[in-house]
């Protein structure tokens, strides 16, 4: 069992490629934790450090409070999952189970009866003879999976584990790590580049992108009060639509111009407050799951020019413009996500309505203009 | 229809076959029929004597014949010593080069520098090397580093040093064949078995011992393989650098068998002995074989 301090760590590789700059992030004992980004983003540098498969150029990493840059992976008692599996190709199952064991000069009594064990929790005991190319790839995975348990680590890493699977797999084992990380209660670090993957399996998500952390909470915090645009639009799928806007006070009520068209907002919306005395925003996030065909109490209505209506069957994806082709101030594709079948020809132009509580509102440099979100770094206790 | 189309296709592919088949029957199965059927026979160039069956006559001259019998040993004992040199060397050699250093091209291009000598003009080099009295290079070398207490020696002809002198030379030519093949083999290991085995809790000792090592199982078989045939083979050496002397100590099976055939024009003899060394050679590449398929059964 372990905490897991990073303390303003940062990875350089040349002067002009920085893989991680400054993160600072604690991590619970027996927490959670989803590390999320595009690739490139510096989250596999935060597993690897932590690893001690690289060294971090600035900063202090600690597990259990003691500070442990100085310590090779073999003195970290930590177990990682590659994205590969890297399993041993000459060595049976059974073999690599015992691996770790061995490595510790555990007795072969007691390596046989852990590696039982471990081959009996993860449904192997049929595979121990065999080598891992005589594995699927879910298998490969489970092996994978067995030889990071096998020695009752205090950490244990997980390299984009699933992204070698193909989707009905995926989801299956997805469910299976996290029940097993409910049974185990180890503090876990999880990397992907999936959202589903993260906002279903962590605790808590760390979002990052150029190797800076950008936020970090619950999948709710990530999803309803996002730090950035780069937040917003990352988490959800389809993402946040975005877009520059004008707000401006008229008749005592507040007023938004998007892509040519004015939204009302009433004086009881969320954060009127904090958007009548901001002067910086500048863009208007809106997720497509907040838009509507038909009126809602409270709900604004805007025109929409429908582009594309796509069929996805429990629901439909309507991609629509705010201007008509003839006077375009702003080409901004928006989507829309509709329960249902949409009965909609493209081109045709229709009233869509959104409840101006929905919005989210951004300052022109990007940060939440009503939400101060810097507040979860720290665990929740 | 379809039949007929497969039957096209087998014709084609005879054919694509043939070149390659004609050239192992013109200069391999042939000549070692030939070589079969002579060392069956009396068969001596300019010979009045006439042409006659001797059935195993030859084969049981040969393994009679002192010279052959040390020629057998020499090979033996030279391929012997030889390959778990050789092939320890290039592979200290090969772990060496593969750190990603700066100028490590430089070490590379240098160690494998000599494969591309051809064996003859190396043998004349170390033959100057090897040059008898405190003036020859490695003589004063030694005497040298040994601070005067090194006795000069006549490497080359004398029964105890000449065979280690050729042994040294074959090492120092051959040595880069092999350490570019295990340095390929190196290379193709994937880092991620590395970082496992760390992460695993394995030193570097145990990362070499269970991860390198069965990694490089397969090009290791191949490297003993290769330099035992080639160290059977020893032949450009010794016929430049001693001619089998002194007193025999570096004949070879090789040598002999050219000696027999074109020296002394015995060529029942000399076919006698090919036949000799074909059949050792075969039983190389068949035991090469079984561990191969050992591998690839439980693989």
């Amino acid at each position: 069992m372990a905490t897991i301090a990073f303390n303003q760590v940062s990875k350089r590789y040349d002067e002009n490629t920085t893989a991680l700059n400054a993160l600072s992030l604690q991590i619970d004992d027996g927490e959670f934790i989803v590390l999320v980004g595009p690739s490139g983003c510096g989250k596999s540098t935060v597993l690897r450090l932590l690893a001690g498969l690289e060294q971090p150029s600035e900063g202090e990493i600690a597990i259990d409070d003691k500070v442990v840059n100085d310590l090779m992976p073999q003195q970290r008692n930590i177990a990682m999952v590659f994205q590969n599996y890297a399993l041993y190709p000459h060595m049976s199952v059974r073999d690599n189970l015992a691996f770790p064991l061995r490595m510790h000069h555990m007795g072969k009594q007691a390596i046989n009866t852990r590696v039982n064990e471990i081959a009996q929790l993860l449904n192997l005991a049929e595979l121990l003879q065999r080598r891992p190319k005589q594995l699927s790839g879910g298998q490969k995975q489970r092996v994978a999976m067995g030889r990071a348990l096998v020695r009752d680590p205090s950490v244990f890493l997980l390299d984009e584990p699933l992204s070698n699977l193909d989707a009905r797999l995926r989801s299956q084992i997805r469910a299976d790590i996290a029940q097993l990380q409910l049974r185990l209660r180890k503090t876990t670090i999880y990397v992907t580049h999936d959202q589903i993957e993260a906002m279903t399996l962590g605790h808590r998500v760390a979002v990052m992108n150029r190797g800076e952390l950008q936020q970090i909470g619950t999948p709710e915090q990530l999803y309803n009060r996002p730090q950035n645009i780069f937040v917003a639009s990352f988490i959800g799928n389809p993402g946040m639509n975005i877009a520059t806007t004008e707000v401006f006070a008229q008749n005592n009520d507040l007023h938004a111009a998007v892509c040519g068209q004015t939204l009302h907002l009433p004086s009881a919306v969320q954060g009127y407050n904090e958007l009548s005395r901001s002067e910086n925003v500048g863009y208007i996030g809106v997720r497509p799951e907040a838009f509507r065909l038909s009126q809602v109490d409270g709900c604004v209505a805007l025109k929409a020019y429908i582009s594309a209506v796509e069929y996805l069957g429990a629901e439909s994806l309507v991609y629509f413009h705010l201007s008509s082709h003839d006077h375009a101030h702003d080409n901004t594709t928006w989507i829309a996500r509709i329960n249902g079948h949409v009965d909609a020809t493209i081109d045709q132009s229709i009233e869509i309505f959104l409840d101006p509580g929905a919005i989210h509102w951004f300052n022109s440099d990007g940060s939440n203009a009503i939400f101060d979100t810097c507040q979860s770094v720290q665990p929740r206790r | 229809m379809a039949d007929q189309l497969h039957k096209h296709e087998h014709l084609i592919a005879r054919l694509f076959v043939l070149p390659a088949l004609i050239g192992l029957l013109g200069f391999v199965l042939l000549p070692f029929a030939l070589a079969v059927t002579l060392s069956l026979t009396n068969l001596r160039l300019g010979s009045p004597l006439p042409l006659e069956f001797l059935g195993v006559e030859q084969y049981r001259r040969i393994f009679t014949d002192y010279t052959f019998l040390r020629a057998l040993r020499n090979t033996m004992l030279f391929a012997l010593i030889i390959v778990p040199l050789q092939t320890g060397l290039a592979l200290s050699l090969a772990l060496l080069i593969n750190q990603p250093l700066r100028g490590i091209v430089v070490f590379r291009t240098v160690f494998f520098m000599p494969v591309v000598f051809p064996l003859s003009l190396v043998s004349v080099v170390w033959v100057l090397l090897f040059a008898p009295g405190s003036a020859g290079l490695l003589n004063s070398l030694l005497e040298i580093v040994s601070f005067g207490a090194w006795q000069p020696k006549d490497f080359l002809h004398d029964t105890a040093w000449a065979l280690p002198a050729i042994t040294l030379t074959s090492v120092w030519q051959g040595v880069g064949f092999q350490m570019v093949i295990l340095l390929a083999a190196l290379q193709s290991i994937p880092e991620e078995l590395y970082q496992a085995a760390r992460i695993d809790g394995a030193n570097r000792r145990q990362q070499f011992v269970f991860i390198t090592l069965p990694q490089l199982r397969n090009a290791l078989i191949f490297v003993v393989l290769v330099t035992t045939i080639l160290a059977f083979r020893l032949f450009d050496q010794v016929q430049i650098m001693t001619q089998g002397g002194p007193q025999y100590a570096t004949t070879t099976i090789m040598y002999e068998a050219v000696n027999a055939a074109f020296a002394s024009q015995q060529v029942a003899k000399g076919a006698a002995m090919t036949v000799v060394f074909f059949v050792l050679v075969l039983l190389l590449t068949l035991l090469q074989r079984f561990l191969l398929r050992q591998e690839r059964a439980v693989a």
